[in-house]
């Protein structure tokens, strides 16, 4: 790396989510501690006292604006940051409380609150919907050893990308039996690999947390869902973390 | 007019807008009126989620998957405790090498957050200090063990559960995969490492002179004949309620407070404690060897200062992980066949309770003939505890009065005592 005099200031800021991602970063231990070397950790709320300085380099957000407050901070995040990374599914693309989106949102609040009236309740989106999102680090959670290279690109100055391969790819690679075979809802054949598919890995098959890769073939993966008579499960399973708009948009190009 | 001058003399309003170095988002609110607090709130940052509103009308096998996103720190408990939940509702019993496998997994996740509390987040307010980054400057010896000791805990829940953040191979009915015993073997020869460097951190806490403070409370949580109940167990409390965790709803009123994202709830009215604290109120008797030796550091129980949370979650990281070598030792004698039991899906009510880092969790769930959800409820330790935290905020306030200079950090060091986390409370 440049050995700058001044290294880039970089922020962690949270929206509403689980803060998981935040615990995959920290979860890397010393790496994360040499990584950081590389960087002026200005905002990091997990592990530290706030400081006032809001001028980033790098910003990297997690979650999905739902109170007025996440959408305050998304949009000082985005004034305050040269280059704003979404950090983890909930920021690319909306999460396990997008699902919501699919249901009737006001009922499913009565359900869960004696007095809804002044919570905040809005249809979830993805961040890019709100701001301009320079690069994202997807996953529920994000892949440790895939954020450790995105960070180091950008930190030297290159355009990190995410090799458009599917799951499957590297499943097959991996020489894991196929889920699909064995009649389990599994979305790898048409979603973004990197996450060195570790759900399939474990005998647990692709929600589609990662998105889509470019060109998805939906048909032919409709067609062995049904095969198997899995159809029902098709859309509502690609709903939980919220690929589904995403992944279904492309298939109309 | 001069009577209003007066009032406004007196009066003081206190708000913190974040609260950091805890498990999501919270700010503080407090009105005083001539030092008197008459207000104390928490307040949530964190966005409604509405977890219990999208499960309805999703299939079971789903529940386990997301309510495991509650909480990023906590998610083993969160997917063990549904799993557990939804077999009760189908009538699904587990193998005892299942039962043990979830018993390691959860002692672990206790460890694993505890480690990241206790040391990394609460410490510096011991010792002036503003961050975790500082910390390790400070104490690079011992700070490396904490890590080593976290590391451990993610280790065996990456080799049970798949995966250190959201776990992958737990199912209704067992595992998906199972591990291998070599591996168990390799994360058993670990063990003596982890519990020196438990007694590292255990050091330090004995070097701490905790804050003079003390309000009379109630100690809830799991309880068992067999062991220091983490998994198992029938709902206990100081004042000597005894039920099984599916009569939960009977005792235990979760109530919203208007305007307010995150709940509340009361135990005959009454704010109570979970937690470590409160565990070992309940069944310090039933501590592992070397947990039990470390006891005699703390005062007398009952211990009503709450601060003390913080000690008895280190004494905690030696129990869970005595526990986790005796379970390992057991497992290890076990044939390793099926790792899951087939079962039929059917409607029916289900409720499981587990002991999570911060307290008792429950998960209720509902499910109709075809395994879909008609209803759920999940009551999380930050609810249980949060009305208690803010008794005894509004005690400490009023007792101590703080120059406005220290007060926010006192603020915070007790909140942190409590470890609250935000995003449980407000799923």
């Amino acid at each position: 790396m440049p050995k700058d005099a001044k290294n880039p200031r970089l922020a962690i800021v949270s929206l509403t989510c689980c803060e998981g991602c935040q615990f995959a970063i920290l979860d890397l231990g010393e790496k994360m501690v040499e990584l950081f070397k590389n960087f002026e950790v200005v905002e990091f709320g997990l592990v530290q006292d706030e400081k006032n300085n809001k001028e980033y380099d790098f910003v990297l957000v997690e979650g999905t604006p739902i109170t007025k407050e996440n959408f305050k901070k998304l949009e000082l995040a985005r004034k305050s940051a040269k280059t704003l990374i979404a950090l983890g599914t909930c920021a690319h693309l909306g999460g396990i409380q997008q699902i919501k989106n699919y249901q009737d949102k006001e009922e499913k609040i009565k359900y869960v609150y004696k007095f809804p009236k002044g919570l905040d309740n809005p249809e979830i989106k993805p961040l890019s919907s709100f701001v301009k999102v320079d690069y994202v680090i997807p996953g529920c959670p994000i892949t440790g050893s895939e954020f450790l290279r995105i960070m180091t690109e950008l930190r030297n100055g290159i355009t990190p990308k995410i090799p458009d391969r599917t799951v499957c790819y590297e499943c097959q690679i991996k020489g894991n039996p196929c889920l699909l075979q064995q009649a389990k809802p599994c979305f790898g054949p048409v979603i973004l690999g990197g996450c060195e598919a570790v759900c399939p890995s474990h005998g647990f098959p692709c929600y589609a947390c990662r998105g889509p890769v470019s060109e998805p073939n939906l048909e032919s993966l409709r067609q062995i869902f049904k095969e198997h008579g899995m159809e029902d499960k098709f859309e509502i399973l690609m709903q939980e973390f919220g690929a589904a708009d995403e992944v279904l948009s492309r298939n109309k190009k | 007019m001069k009577y209003y001058q007066e009032i406004r003399n007196n009066f003081m309003k206190i708000k913190i807008n974040h609260i950091t170095k805890i498990e999501g988002h919270a700010g503080f609110e407090a009105e005083l009126y001539s030092g008197k607090v008459k207000n104390a709130l928490i307040r949530t940052k964190e966005g409604i989620r509405l977890v219990e509103g999208i499960l309805q009308g999703r299939s079971y096998h789903e529940a386990f998957v997301i309510t495991a996103r509650i909480c990023g720190v906590c998610p083993v408990v969160h997917n063990l405790t549904a799993i557990k939940a939804l077999e009760n509702a189908l009538g699904v019993k587990p193998s005892a090498l299942t039962i043990d496998l979830r018993k390691i997994l959860e002692n672990a996740q206790i460890i694993q957050s505890h480690a990241l509390h206790t040391y990394f987040m609460a410490l510096e307010d011991y010792f002036g200090l503003d961050s975790a980054f500082d910390l390790i400057k400070k104490f690079p010896a011992v700070s490396q063990k904490a890590l080593r000791v976290r590391d451990f805990a993610n280790r065996v829940i990456d080799k049970i559960g798949g995966r250190t953040i959201h776990p992958l191979r737990t199912q209704v009915g067992g595992f998906t995969k199972l591990p291998s015993k070599n591996e168990l073997k390799s994360l058993l020869s670990e063990i003596p490492e982890v519990k020196n460097n438990i007694l590292a951190i255990i050091n330090v806490y004995k070097k701490i002179k905790f804050p003079d403070f003390e309000r009379k409370t109630e100690f809830l949580g799991l309880s068992s004949k067999k062991e220091y109940a983490i998994y198992e167990g029938h709902i206990k409390t100081t004042d000597g309620l005894d039920i099984p965790p599916k009569k939960f709803e009977n005792k235990i009123e979760e109530i919203q407070i208007p305007f307010q994202m995150s709940k509340r709830a009361y135990y005959k009215g009454k704010s109570y404690m979970v937690g470590a604290l409160a565990r070992l109120h309940l069944n310090r008797s039933k501590l592992n060897k070397e947990a039990k030796k470390l006891i005699k550091y703390l005062p007398a129980f009952p211990n009503y200062n709450t601060f003390y949370n913080l000690f008895a979650q280190a004494i905690e990281l030696m129990q869970c992980t005595e526990e986790i070598e005796k379970l390992i030792e057991r497992v290890l004698k076990m044939k390793f066949g099926e790792p899951s039991v087939k079962y039929k899906i059917k409607a029916g009510c289900g409720v499981g309770a587990v002991e999570a880092p911060r307290g008792t969790l429950y998960h209720y769930y509902e499910l109709d003939s075809k395994g879909y959800i008609k209803n759920c409820n999940i009551i999380t330790p930050t609810v249980q505890m949060l009305a208690n935290l803010e008794a005894d905020l509004k005690q400490w306030l009023s007792e101590k009065k703080f120059k406005k200079f220290d007060r926010d950090k006192k603020i915070k060091m007790l909140i942190r005592a409590y470890d609250p986390c935000m995003t449980c409370a407000t799923h």
